[in-house]
């Protein structure tokens, strides 16, 4: 009985502090079955890793068409002076950066086609090296 | 993101004067002009389903995180009779709109555009109403319409055919 009491106070004590703060999620998952307190606690941190969008590649302004719009702001890429747009990898969509690293910082689908953009190894692009035909058999 | 909102006002107003693949959207719209995250809409009742010949009015509200966070949508209470949708308080079970599989490339109209269809298409595997959920699964497509007649006409089961339309 006081146990409750104590967990009750507890969790009324933190959700003052601070009703969004992790702690609290972290202490109420304890009341579930474990197997669903893994589930519920992942939850927060279903985005792609933080430096993730600023390795994506960006699109030339030259390649933009006048008429291209950034599907989540609706705004045309043009509009902007310097438009930092960058293309997903893999499906090849393209958004304003600004508009899809809101997007990428919690969830790790394309807005366009949900294909999961973790999902694909880095391509190591061969096409600018030069082969060697003698693969170091010399020396 | 405050100006998608106001671009989207624009598109939808534009798309619904001019495509008639949207022409079950009877309007959708900002409350007032000044208010752009109230917005309202009324569907007609997709043909060939008992809800044709109706009219449904949805809610709408958008908060500052839309579009990364989707809009709520609702039913006027007590006005949609269907298993997806909770009568008493209008509420839509439609995994487009809850945060897991909702789309920042979505917008109002597409929305409003899948809930008509939801009208025409249920799932019963998802209901909100057990009753109709389960004569829709077990196929009893004519109990599934007369009794979604009998709550459109107020719950009396008067004639089969439309009444509260304006067609």
């Amino acid at each position: 009985m006081s146990t409750r009491r104590d967990l009750r106070n507890h969790i009324h004590e933190l959700y003052q502090e601070n009703g969004a703060s992790n702690a609290l999620l972290q202490m109420l998952s304890q009341l579930i079955p474990e197997s669903m307190q893994e589930e519920l606690l992942q939850d927060e941190k279903q985005g792609c890793p933080e430096h993730y969008v600023d390795s994506l590649p960006r699109v030339n302004k030259n390649k933009i068409e006048d008429h291209e719009t950034c599907s989540i702001c609706c705004c045309r890429y043009k509009e902007d002076e310097y438009p930092l747009v960058v293309e997903l990898p893999h499906c090849g969509h393209c958004f304003d950066l600004e508009c899809v690293a809101v997007w990428l910082s919690k969830r790790t689908t394309c807005p366009l086609c949900r294909d999961d953009v973790l999902s694909h190894k880095p391509k190591v692009d061969v096409s600018q090296v030069e082969m060697e035909d003698d693969w170091g058999m010399y020396g | 993101m405050g100006s998608r909102l106001a671009k989207e006002y624009v598109q939808t107003a534009k798309t619904l004067r001019n495509d008639p693949a949207f022409s079950h959207v009877l309007a959708l719209a900002p409350v007032s002009d000044d208010v752009l995250n109230k917005w309202e809409a009324t569907i007609e009742g997709p043909p060939q389903t008992a809800y044709y010949g109706y009219q449904f009015k949805l809610q709408i509200e958008v908060d500052q995180n839309y579009p990364i966070k989707p809009p709520w949508i609702c039913f006027e209470p007590q006005t949609v009779p269907h298993c997806n949708v909770d009568y008493d308080s209008g509420r839509i079970c439609l995994n487009l709109l809850d945060a897991d599989h909702w789309s920042p490339a979505w917008d109002l109209l597409h929305s409003i555009n899948a809930i008509w269809q939801l009208l025409a298409n249920p799932e019963p595997d998802s209901p909100l109403d057990i009753d109709l959920a389960c004569l829709f699964r077990t196929k009893d497509y004519c109990a599934h319409d007369s009794l979604v007649r009998y709550y459109l006409n107020g719950g009396s089961r008067g004639s089969t055919g439309p009444i509260r339309g304006t067609r």
